[in-house]
């Protein structure tokens, strides 16, 4: 008993943080601001929609353009004819699993920027709305982005149903180099073969000598920036298109030479986030990064480098030959929630998204590489500064997407950067990533989730021209 | 009128506290059960937040399997026992201290509890920064005083990340259980000190002959809460290290929260029935963890 | 107030120099990373990020702040996030406290039972897991666009350990006051009401600071039910949404600024509760 107070005594004891009196003090202006649960206004500091105009909702995961498109909307909730009033909200965190919680809880958007989204799980699911009617009838927005010629199966394209049309480009990966401390240490180009590509690295790396070093690494995504690239365009891909298995063992030339840049100490002896990796190279801490183009607006806008030259070359291949496409990335595209009300207004407003005009700033502004040919004529090349200079590469493509599938552990990025790392062993790796992804694949398909994506006559270096056949076994 | 009063008092008393303890059964239910069931819904299904398929005992077999997780699992034990080894002994340390009331303890106290109330995203980022290799200023300092002689790869190393993780939590942390700890022995009653005193014993003999063993079962709910806590953290690590590298941080729920939500930047897709199963699996876990620590202190007591 | 009243030795005013030493230098060490956020707040975006030894900005940058306030919104994001926090502190006083009270002195069929629900609950834990099905129910009550809901489910996930506290407090008053209110005719909540509460005003304030830290550091959870509108986004989200998830670079001055911003009004509430909490300790409120 008397143990049983005093665990009583000394319970009370410690939840008895003794602070007097104040506890429920505060209580009267609890409900301040109660009254915040009303429907308003997003990110775009805009005023409210007027009576009697119809408010479009839109979504976009684009920040950095933001100035931009929200001066843009704001001239066009003013002049528009059409009684339209579009209200912009930026979501830069878990983009698509928010669409999908608001899609399910009713709250969705009417016009969704959607180059982001699995159409496995936004068209299939019937979330995005087929634009191929609304496209046809559209001259003018046919000439303006040439939707027919870029349109991807399985980034904005199934069967033929179209569920945004692109009108930007990511270019595929450069390499990012500080002319002058290349200069310094005696180069004046980046070589074409991986080998001399290290080479070069480690001599700067020497010749620096603690001051500065030939390669930055970041900790987000390292193999995508380089290696994967890399191995891209020596032939190298992760799915084999035609038998419609994952095979990873041609990566492993790549992953021993990538091994090289922590080995023999070659790269900057810390790993850390993209933008303080972006921040060093701005320093003239190492000499060579890589990145695709939005380093562009990086490298002159967000962390200007004033302090030295710099200059953007191709990536390495492993025996200085192209074998295979390098992949870019489109974007800017806008899709079509099925749950909207105002559909015919929601393609107003990617008409007007989309159109001469609008694409004109923007492009010029450099935010990204024009996709269409028709803007690319359009657009003054003076004025996207150097965004010229990650302009496409005649053996740049989008790679058809391969199946998405439930994968136990680790993503082969990940997995493979651990080999290069040293963590795990090459051989291991790669047969562990083959086991692991195929399994998953027939799994999935067995289960009815996937489909075997076939390319009986694939060309890895026109990896988007083959004959496109989905199978269920 | 006057007996009607009375009835309804009758009633009233057996009718309260049921009403008053209707909010938190109902939070119970909507918050804590519901949703545990929901989780069942899921278990046997491929689930992506769009569509799910059943699968069978396909989540089973693949959790078993799953080296991933189960290296999650004990680096989630490692990382408990790395928090707790420090951060239990350190907070009880600066309580005792505190309660010597020495000029500046108010403002000691509340230095030390003010990265507690700092959110886990913000202070994973600063740490991102301060850990840094080659820039960063915890290494600098260290050499500065030649505590080492070259930058220490905190995030960046499999021998070191756990350390860093380690700090980040004791320093996020221990301002709660110093706060515990004080209050603890605030309950201890001064006389027993004051006789202590007069027998001559010195504070080192106070603090193991009286302190210790009156502080016992505050002690021992505070490490209570502190085990299941440490088997929960995952939002600081999240931030800082995102589990890597090469997995060595990755911890039970940092993984369970990649497989719910997806990996951001990764090939794969959310896979909600999985991290169903596997919720349920680290909630045996800790459930588990809970149980055989109530049952050692128990079996203390009677040894008491 | 002092616990001492002799005189001190020489050894032992050593062994309090070295004690305060080591005080002093833990709570450099404590308060390093924070001093480390404030000065960062300042730099510029290319200099935070560089990182390197120097704490202080070469270039202060005060328009980090305005750019913070004006154009993240962190006006209406600070409003929320008091809005939210101060929610989850009252429910959870209010629930807590009843709930502690009701398990610690009322007897009924299966209380056992259900108290043992709660603490099973409060160790089993789905973590990140139940937000779905949450907010699918909040999307069937139509609840899922308001800052409410979120109030609801941070109270409901957080309170078994206030009400574990609030019982155990409870526990810890003895009875013949119950008693004696009781024969003086007092119902049972009023009992609770005119009794027990004003005698739960320490664990009140403990709960009171818990909670109010819980709502407020409340991140998933608001991130999830604010992203159809940005005018009820808490800090925490707005802090984090300034990440740049398309191209380019996060503008992580922009985001210190913010995340100082976060910290301020926290420091204050535990400011005022601190001085509570030391009032309570010398005044000897609490004994077993």
């Amino acid at each position: 008993m008397k143990k049983k107070q005093l665990i009583s005594a000394a319970l009370a004891a410690v939840m008895a943080v003794s602070l007097t009196a104040c506890g429920g003090s505060s209580s009267d202006t609890g409900t301040s601001a109660g009254s915040d649960t009303a429907e308003a206004s997003g990110d775009t500091g805009a005023s409210e929609a007027p009576e009697g105009t119809t408010t479009i909702e839109v979504w976009t995961e684009d920040r950095h353009d933001l100035e931009y498109v929200e001066a843009k909307i704001d001239e066009y909730n003013q002049t528009n004819t059409d009684g339209i009033f579009i209200n912009l909200t930026a979501i830069t965190e878990d983009y698509a699993n928010m669409l999908a919680l608001a899609y399910n809880g009713g709250t969705a958007p009417d016009v969704v920027g959607a180059n982001s989204l699995p159409l496995k799980n936004f068209a299939d699911t019937g979330i995005l709305l087929p634009l191929n009617d609304y496209i046809d009838s559209d001259e003018t927005f046919q000439k303006v982005n040439e939707p027919y010629e870029h349109a991807y199966e399985g980034s904005n394209m199934r069967n033929g149903n179209i569920y945004s049309v692109y009108s930007g480009m990511r270019s595929g990966v450069r390499v990012i180099y500080n002319k002058d401390l290349l200069e310094q240490c005696g180069y004046t180009e980046i070589p074409k073969s991986l080998d001399e590509y290290i080479a070069m690295a480690k001599d700067i790396t020497e010749q620096g000598g603690g001051q500065f070093y030939g390669i930055g690494f970041t900790s987000a995504s390292p193999f995508e920036r380089l290696l994967e690239m890399s191995a891209q365009v020596s032939g190298v891909f992760y799915y084999d298109y035609v038998n419609g298995k994952y095979d990873f063992s041609g990566y492993k030339d790549i992953v021993e030479a990538g091994q090289r840049f922590f080995t023999e100490n070659i790269a900057y002896p810390d790993q850390q986030g993209v933008d303080n990796m972006r921040a060093l190279f701005a320093e003239g801490q190492f000499a060579l990064w890589s990145n695709a183009s939005q380093e562009a607006g990086v490298f002159t806008s967000q962390i200007p480098i004033d302090s030295f030259e710099w200059g953007v070359a191709e990536v390495p291949s492993l025996t200085g030959e192209i074998k295979g496409a390098l992949q870019t990335t489109p974007s800017k595209s806008w899709g079509i929630v099925s749950s909207s009300e105002h559909k015919e207004e929601a393609w107003k407003v990617i008409q007007f998204f989309q159109s001469e005009d609008f694409l004109k700033g923007y492009l010029e502004n450099g935010y990204c590489l024009p996709i269409s040919s028709y803007m690319a004529d359009v657009i003054d090349e003076s004025k996207i500064g150097r965004l010229a200079d990650f302009a496409g590469l005649d053996y740049e493509s989008v790679y058809p997407t391969p199946p998405v599938i439930n994968l136990t552990g680790d993503d082969y990025r990940t997995v493979l950067w651990n080999a290069v790392m040293g963590y795990v062993d090459v051989d291991d790796a790669i047969e562990d990533l083959n086991t692991r992804y195929n399994e998953a694949l027939e799994a999935d398909i067995a289960a009815g989730s996937t489909t075997r994506l076939v390319i009986s006559d694939y060309d890895p270096l026109h990896p988007n021209e083959g004959t496109i056949e989905y199978l269920s076994e | 009128m006057k007996s009607e009063k009375k009835r309804f008092r009758i009633n009233g008393n057996k009718i309260a506290p049921v009403l008053m303890l209707t909010p938190a059964t109902i939070f119970l239910i909507v918050c804590s059960i519901y949703p545990f069931i929901w989780i069942f819904r899921y278990i046997c299904y491929d689930y992506n937040g769009f569509t799910a398929t059943f699968t069978g005992t396909r989540n089973f077999t693949r959790m078993l399997n799953d080296k991933t997780f189960w290296a999650s699992v004990g680096h989630t034990f490692e990382y408990a026992a790395y928090k707790l080894i420090f951060i239990i002994p350190l907070s009880l340390l600066l309580a005792v201290l505190l309660n010597a009331r020495m000029r500046g303890s108010n403002l000691f106290r509340g230095v030390y509890f003010m990265p507690t109330i700092i959110s886990t995203s913000i202070s994973g980022m600063i740490f991102g920064f301060i850990f840094a290799t080659q820039n960063g200023i915890l290494n600098e300092i260290l050499m500065q005083i030649h505590l080492i002689s070259t930058p220490i790869p905190w995030l960046n190393s499999v021998e070191w990340v756990m350390g860093a993780v380690t700090i980040l939590a004791i320093w996020g942390g221990f301002g709660n259980y110093m706060l515990y700890f004080t209050t603890g022995m605030n309950g201890i009653s001064e006389d027993v000190y004051e006789s202590a005193k007069i027998d001559g014993a010195n504070a080192v003999q106070t603090f193991f002959r009286i302190t210790l063993p009156m502080l016992a079962p505050v002690l021992k709910v505070v490490l209570m809460l502190a085990i299941t806590g440490a088997f929960k953290d995952y939002e600081a690590i999240m931030v800082l290290t995102k589990g890597g590298p090469g997995n060595r941080s990755m911890v039970m729920f940092l993984y369970i929260y990649n497989m719910i939500f997806g990996t951001p930047g990764s090939t794969s897709q959310a896979q909600i029935g999985y991290g169903a199963l596997l919720s349920v699996v680290a909630a045996v876990i800790v459930g588990l963890v809970t149980a055989v620590y109530m049952l050692i202190s128990k079996k203390l007591d009677d040894v008491m | 107030m002092e616990r001492g009243h002799a005189v001190y030795s020489t050894k032992t005013k050593i062994l309090r120099a070295i004690v305060w030493i080591f005080m002093v230098f833990l709570a450099v060490v404590t308060i390093f990373p924070v001093v480390y956020i404030v000065f960062g707040s300042f730099k510029e975006n290319a200099e935070l990020l560089v990182g390197g030894t120097n704490i202080l900005p070469t270039k202060w940058v005060f328009s980090n702040y305005s750019d913070a306030w004006e154009q993240a919104n962190f006006a209406t994001y600070t409003l929320n996030s008091v809005f939210l926090a101060l929610g989850v502190m009252i429910l959870s006083l209010i629930n807590s406290t009843m709930a502690g009270y009701v398990f610690s002195r009322s007897h009924f069929k299966g209380k056992e039972i259900l108290y043992g629900l709660f603490v099973m609950f409060m160790f089993i834990n789905v973590g990140s897991v139940s937000l779905r099905p949450l907010f699918e129910l909040a999307v069937k009550l139509g609840m899922n666009k308001s800052l409410i809901s979120v109030i609801l489910i941070s109270t409901g996930t957080g309170q078994a350990t206030y009400i574990f506290l609030s019982r155990g407090f409870v526990n810890s008053l003895p009875t013949e006051l119950d008693e004696a209110a009781k024969i003086d005719g007092c119902s049972f909540f009023k009992i609770y009401y005119m009794v027990i509460l004003p005698l739960l005003k320490p664990v009140m304030a403990t709960i009171a600071l818990l909670s109010f830290r819980q709502g407020w550091n409340e991140y998933i959870l608001p991130l999830v039910f604010t992203m159809t509108n940005d005018n009820l986004r808490p800090l925490t989200v707005g802090v984090n949404m300034l990440k740049n998830a398309g191209d380019g670079t996060a503008a992580w001055n922009i985001m210190f600024a913010g995340a100082t911003i976060a910290i301020i009004p926290m420091l204050i509430i535990y400011c005022i509760f601190s001085r509570h909490f030391m009032s309570g300790m010398t005044s000897g409120a609490v004994k077993g």
